[in-house]
């Protein structure tokens, strides 16, 4: 199996602790047998670290371009594990569109929201620096957290950050706590032997230089300088700047700065201190120390996410003072000492050792690895690259800007969003001779004249780049006079266009080419946006009532069994979260009246045991079906994957399948092998889909097959018929594995007799001409990704 | 930097040459007078210019200026060369293919890079390894000096790799507005005191302890850390050395500290002194620790016949009974070991408990890759990773990792595996199909077969011609036959032809 581990630069594993464990993760995986490419975002000064990969036999890229598209299609990574969210963030969209199969899990190491919120939170009130978060945290919070929803997996370091993610994006089987892992053996030296205070810290990290300016500057002086000058502070750590090595000017000081091994300060000194005030995630240092045996006086923060207790495993002190007793008491009280340094080995012994660690990371892949995909096929708006929102853009004005018209874009200055065809682009806002500005508008009113001079000038259209959307909230007068004089022509995910006069709008209305013919030019960048593009193209739908201006009009069957485990009402409010789809479910309670949370859906409810397709042809009866694109027909027993509806249908549509249905996931009940996802496809086009758990019927086969014929009523044999009547009308038919739904709350034939089935199946094919078996289970045809998304 | 600051740059690196004899012996000039002198010289070079360029100007007043300025480049590059360079000297130019900079008065000269017949090779080399490995078969072939023509200087730049390896192999003899000149003749002949003697220190310890060795730089001031980024070397400037012992290999001190002596030798196996001077290190002197050191392998290099077909491999079983080594070495003749290159190699027999054979990336003679470990297919059909690839730098061939087979072209195994197996078998005359038989008995007796890329040899012109050339003789679908049939089950486990990873 093959993994992919990415992060910011090769693990510097002895340099801080989110390298190792980042080097741990690699080592673990490599040692049960996976094949391990890792790559590294900078490429600078990290050739001892690459080399020590490569040397552990990971091949390793130092640049993510270096690893290019066609490496990344063919390598068929089974997983990805991508090291901090914002490396998540970038490469997540090329991973899909390019290895649509790779499972891709992020390892957040510490929560960075969490950690940058609190930096300026627990500042000290003294402090010159603002108290209050600055706007651009709650921009990378938002970023952070849909990185987190779009992976297939998360893996946090401790409890806590795991239950505070799945929380967050609200799915508490995509998050996997794996703690960190040191496995140090145990100092030998008794307390006696033991000599000096230890801080250990990489100084990259801000938290750890103000830690250590923390100690000395306000814990040191409080201790008894005699205990001091018999143990002095060691200061351990890499990059240990002028700042820092300015510390040891204090007395009892020493700044050692970095070290190939942390392990035989560990082991000598008498004390460990972590005074942190702020951070996230588990700190590696004071699981190292308590590992080796050396105990350790922590703030609150230091020992956040780990399982020990004040007093029990370690000494909690917050305020200078109480830090400074604590360790005067571990210096000297060899009974505290010996107690802590007991409890505190036996518990990261239990917690953190390389088996439980392996354990626990091996399992959360296992898992991530199983479970049905994220419904990602596609980047999300919000990870659209800014190159994609300018080619957006430009594709946008060429369609709905008639040529000869001037355009103003608010550029910031990049040249490349004025390179129109036939049209001329203006920088906005502008300099007289028409160079960008080169700043912003000082208020809504400093824009509206900037834009008023530029339509004095003939600029009658403005477009607005997604990334400058922020202009409509922040300059209120600005977007209020947009909204006065001026109206979107066009309005999208990636920008807005505003006709700035009625004529422009005219014009425009007039010459607005069809989106489909421009749209085909364009790269494709995702598949569900090609399928909205191209639809419909469904086979012998020239009378459908679906255009490119309407939702398709899907009805749902459904029934569940009263009394009975069942998955309907988390079913309908999937379905029912459709905004792609215009929606009416019908839902028939079997066995029992229906449960007030689904009454609304609920058109009928039946007591005595009546077949499936019995009551399917009832609801059948009671609506126009000449009303819907789509009949769905859905059982109770199967878990949705988010979206389903939207994709599925979207996708039906686009590969023109009259009949479809989801495939099952490998974890599901499967009757026949041919329904199991096929990881890495889209979709296959077959001879057979299954009556259920769910199946979708395009209006232009209604007529043919419906109503169901219940000589078999419980639907065995359908499968069979409908094939050989769809292949002599030579209409598609087809299983779409990108969106499967688990079926594994019931197996089949768990409420009727097989033997009766059986028999109306025998009965049932006497009656209708159909394919055999063997000739139904064929894939005819395979849908990756859409032409041109390797390019 | 504009062109006058870089020539006051460039000559004062030049007069300050040992081998410019205006700096011998004379007092520091001033800065004045320093000025003064490069003022003086590059007028006087400028002069000469324009009097070439008017003189020429006479006879063909059509001629391009640029062509004139190259012209007279050359000229004076010839001479200038002819003055400073031994009779004896056979000279490699960086060319671009230009004949014109290969006539040195009286001097052999060749292209830098060049084909197997000495003509231009038409191409740069794609990466580092290929430059250097390039240019070590061309030691091989006899050159012993390499001339950077100004206009190809950007080679130093773009190839760092190539520039290190000069600067840690070889001596620059000159450095001139013209061109600079490497001597390639062994450094440590001449210069013992420097930072060969310091990698050979970090070579004898990674042998030893078949990892690299943790270097503490206890107040040396040489950097030790930027000279040798490969390594981990903490750097530590107090009195006292803090709790280092246990996780330190070697210990670098200064000569003006004896007493730091003591406590080195107590933490470390290592212990190098280094003598500083001007920010140079111009001494380093090794220690015996108290720690004990690590004892290292004994080798004995054999010999192996290439392209084979003659029968005459080295099942020369009387020089392995004879001798105690621990671990033999295989080296093709006409195969080049780089600078470094045998240290990899025994460490990986070192780390792996397992490992029965290790072998190195062996490029050929115009620095394509020519083996990466070998894959068998299911039909005994064998194939070299890599073969043919122009960027052995290519990611996927700097992996350790076990093959099926490597070469004996360069290889190392230990003493155990070679007895188990019983040696080469003369049987097979056709060297890969003998590699692979030799390296699948090792297996059989529960050895494994490693790729260690950082062991780089480089094939001679010859040898290359002469691998390109074999097609295996009229006697190998004889010797495929009895192969497969001899590995009948091992192979059934192997993938098929043409489908082998990696390649």
């Amino acid at each position: 199996m093959k993994a992919l581990i990415g992060s910011t630069r090769m693990p510097e594993y002895d340099r801080e602790c989110g390298s190792k464990r980042i080097f741990d993760v690699v080592q673990i995986l490599r040692d049960a047998g996976w094949d391990i490419t890792y790559v590294a975002r900078d490429d600078e000064g990290q050739d001892r670290y690459a080399r020590a990969l490569r040397q552990d036999g990971v091949l390793t890229y130092a640049g993510f371009d270096k690893l290019t598209n066609e490496f990344l299609a063919q390598a068929r990574f089974d997983i990805a594990i991508l090291a901090f969210w914002h490396i998540a963030e970038a490469w997540l969209p090329r991973l899909r569109r390019l290895s649509p199969a790779t499972r891709v899990i992020v390892d957040s190491i510490d929560l960075h929201f969490l950690r940058s919120a609190r930096g300026v939170f627990t500042r000290p009130p003294s402090d010159s620096a603002a108290t209050a978060l600055p706007v651009n945290i709650g921009d990378e919070f938002v970023r952070e957290l849909n990185t987190y929803a779009a992976a297939d997996g998360l893996l946090a370091v401790s409890p806590k950050e795991t239950s505070l993610i799945a929380d967050l994006i609200g799915n508490p089987h995509a998050v996997r706590c794996v703690p960190l892992c040191e496995e140090l053996p145990r100092s030998p030296l008794p307390f006696a032997a033991r000599r000096g205070v230890l801080f250990v810290g990489n100084f990259w990290h801000q938290p750890n230089v103000e830690a250590a300016n923390h100690l000395v500057s306000d814990i040191l002086p409080r201790v008894n300088p005699r205990l001091l000058a018999e143990h002095p502070l060691w200061i351990v750590g890499n990059a240990s700047d002028n700042k820092v090595a300015q510390l040891a000017l204090a007395p009892h000081v020493h700044v050692v700065g970095w070290v190939p091994s942390v392990l035989p300060y560990l082991s000598r000194a008498r004390v460990m201190t972590v005074p942190l005030r702020y951070g996230a995630g588990t700190k590696g240092k004071l699981i190292q120390s308590l590992a080796v045996g050396t105990p350790v006086v922590s703030t609150s923060v230091g020992i956040e996410g780990l399982d020990v207790m004040d007093a029990r495993d370690v000494i909690v002190a917050d305020d200078a003072a109480a830090f400074a007793k604590s360790i005067e008491t571990l210096l000297t009280n060899e009974e505290v000492w010996v107690r802590l340094a007991d409890r505190g080995h036996t518990h990261m012994a239990a917690n953190h050792s390389h088996e439980v660690v392996k354990e626990r990371l091996l399992n959360a892949i296992e898992h991530f690895r199983t479970r049905s995909h994220t419904l990602m096929l596609s980047a999300p708006p919000w990870a659209a690259t800014y190159e994609q929102v300018c080619d957006a853009t430009k594709a946008a004005i060429e369609r709905n800007v008639p040529p000869g018209a001037a355009v103003a874009v608010i550029s910031k200055g990049d040249e490349g969003l004025l390179k129109l065809d036939n049209r001329r682009g203006e920088h906005f806002p502008q300099l007289t001779d028409g160079r960008y500005a080169g700043s912003y508008p000082a208020d809504g009113k400093a824009a509206v004249e900037s834009l008023e001079r530029l339509k004095a000038r003939g600029v009658d259209f403005l477009a607005v780049p997604r990334t400058a959307l922020w202009w409509l909230d922040y300059y209120k007068e600005f977007a209020a006079y947009l909204q006065r004089t001026g109206s979107p022509v066009f309005r999208g995910d990636d920008c807005v266009i505003y006709g700035l006069s009625a004529e422009a709008r005219r014009v425009a209305s007039a010459t607005t080419q069809p989106q489909a013919d421009t749209r085909r030019k364009r790269r494709p960048r995702t598949v569900l946006r090609d399928i909205e593009e191209l639809r419909p193209r469904i086979v012998g739908s020239s009378d459908a009532p679906t255009g490119n201006r309407t939702k398709p009009r899907t009805l749902v069957l459904g029934i569940y069994l009263c009394g009975q485990p069942n998955n309907a009402a988390d079913e309908i409010a999937t379905l029912r979260a459709s905004t792609r789809c215009v929606l009416d479910q019908r839902w028939v309670a079997l066995g029992g009246p229906a449960p007030a949370n689904l009454a609304e859906v609920t058109v009928a409810s039946l007591l005595e045991k009546t077949p499936k397709f019995e009551i399917l042809n009832r609801l059948i009866g009671s609506v126009q079906l000449a009303d819907y694109d789509y009949l769905v027909s859905i059982d109770d027993d199967i878990v949705l994957p988010r979206g389903f509806l939207d994709a599925f249908i979207a996708l039906q549509q686009q590969l023109g399948f009259a009949l479809a249905q989801p495939a099952r996931t490998s974890d599901s009940y499967l009757d026949h092998p041919i329904v199991e996802q096929q990881r890495g496809l889209i979709a296959r086009q077959t001879r057979f889909v299954e009556i259920g758990p769910v199946f979708s019927m395009h209006r232009s086969i209604v007529d043919l097959l419906l109503p169901f014929d219940v000589t078999s009523s419980m639907g065995w044999g359908y499968e069979n018929v409908w094939s050989y009547l769809l292949q002599q009308r030579g209409l598609k038919m087809g299983i779409i594995d990108a969106v499967p739904v688990c079926h594994g709350l019931r197996k089949s034939v768990a409420n009727y007799g097989w033997h009766q089935a059986d028999a109306e199946r025998t009965a049932y094919w006497a009656r209708h001409p159909h394919l055999t078996l063997d000739q139904c289970f064929r894939v005819t045809d395979i849908v990756g990704l859409p032409e041109g998304s390797h390019a | 930097m504009n062109k006058t600051e870089h020539a006051e740059v460039e000559l004062r690196r030049f007069d300050r040459h040992p081998l410019n004899g205006d700096a011998k012996g004379a007092a520091a000039p001033t800065d004045f007078e320093l000025l003064q002198k490069q003022v003086a010289a590059l007028a006087a070079q400028v002069k000469r210019l324009q009097d070439y360029v008017a003189e020429v100007r006479q006879v063909r007043p059509d001629v391009d200026r640029g062509l004139l300025e190259y012209d007279w480049f050359v000229q004076r590059f010839q001479r200038w060369l002819a003055d400073i360079l031994p009779s004896d000297a056979r000279v490699l130019v960086a060319t671009r293919g230009d004949h014109a900079l290969l006539g040195i008065p009286d001097r052999h000269a060749g292209h830098f890079p060049q084909d197997d017949r000495a003509g231009y090779s038409g191409f740069y080399p794609a990466d580092d390894t290929a430059a250097i490995g390039h240019l070590e078969a061309l030691r091989h072939e006899g050159y012993d000096t390499l001339v950077f023509p100004e206009p190809a200087a950007w080679w130093l730049e773009h190839y760092k790799g190539l520039r290190q390896h000069l600067e840690s192999n070889y001596v620059e003899t000159a450095c001139h507005l013209l061109c600079r000149v490497f001597d390639l003749r062994p450094r440590a002949d001449r210069l013992p005191f420097d930072d060969v003697r310091l990698d050979r220190v970090f070579a004898q310890a990674r042998r030893s302890l078949g990892r690299d060795p943790d270097v503490l730089d206890w107040a040396t001031g040489a950097k030790l850390r930027e000279r040798f980024p490969a390594l981990a070397i903490a750097e530590f400037s107090g009195n006292a050395l803090p709790h280092i012992d246990h996780s330190i290999d070697i210990v670098a001190i200064p000569d003006d500290k004896p007493s730091s002596l003591r406590e080195a030798r107590r933490v470390a196996a290592w212990v190098v002194v280094v003598v500083i001077s001007d920010g140079l290190v111009v001494k380093t002197e090794s220690v015996a620790a108290s720690r004990p050191t690590p004892s290292a392998s004994q080798i004995t290099v054999m010999h192996v016949q290439e392209p084979l077909g003659s029968g005459r491999i080295v099942t020369n079983r009387v020089t392995v009974d004879e001798d105690s080594s621990d671990v033999l070495v295989c080296m093709g003749n006409g195969v080049v070991a780089g600078p470094g290159a045998m240290a990899p190699l025994l460490a990986t027999l070192q780390r792996f408990p397992q490992a029965g054979v290790v072998g190195g990336r062996i490029l050929d003679f115009s620095g394509r890759l020519y083996h990466a470990g070998g894959a068998m297919g299911v039909d005994a059909s064998l194939r070299s990773r890599g073969e043919g690839n122009w960027s052995p730098d290519d990611p996927r061939y700097a992996v350790v990792q076990t093959v099926d087979y490597c070469s004996s072209l360069f290889m190392a195994m230990t003493r155990g595996a070679f007895e188990a197996a019983g040696g080469f078998d003369s049987a097979i005359p056709y060297g890969p199909l003998r590699d692979a038989d030799f390296c699948l008995r090792v297996q059989d007796h529960g050895y494994s077969i490693y790729y260690q890329p950082e062991s780089v040899a480089v094939c001679s012109a010859a040898l290359s011609r002469a691998l390109r050339a074999s097609a295996g003789g009229p006697d190998l679908r004889r010797q495929r036959r009895e192969f497969a049939a001899r590995w009948k089950t091992v192979l059934q486990s192997r993938m098929p032809r043409g489908d082998v990873w990696g390649t």
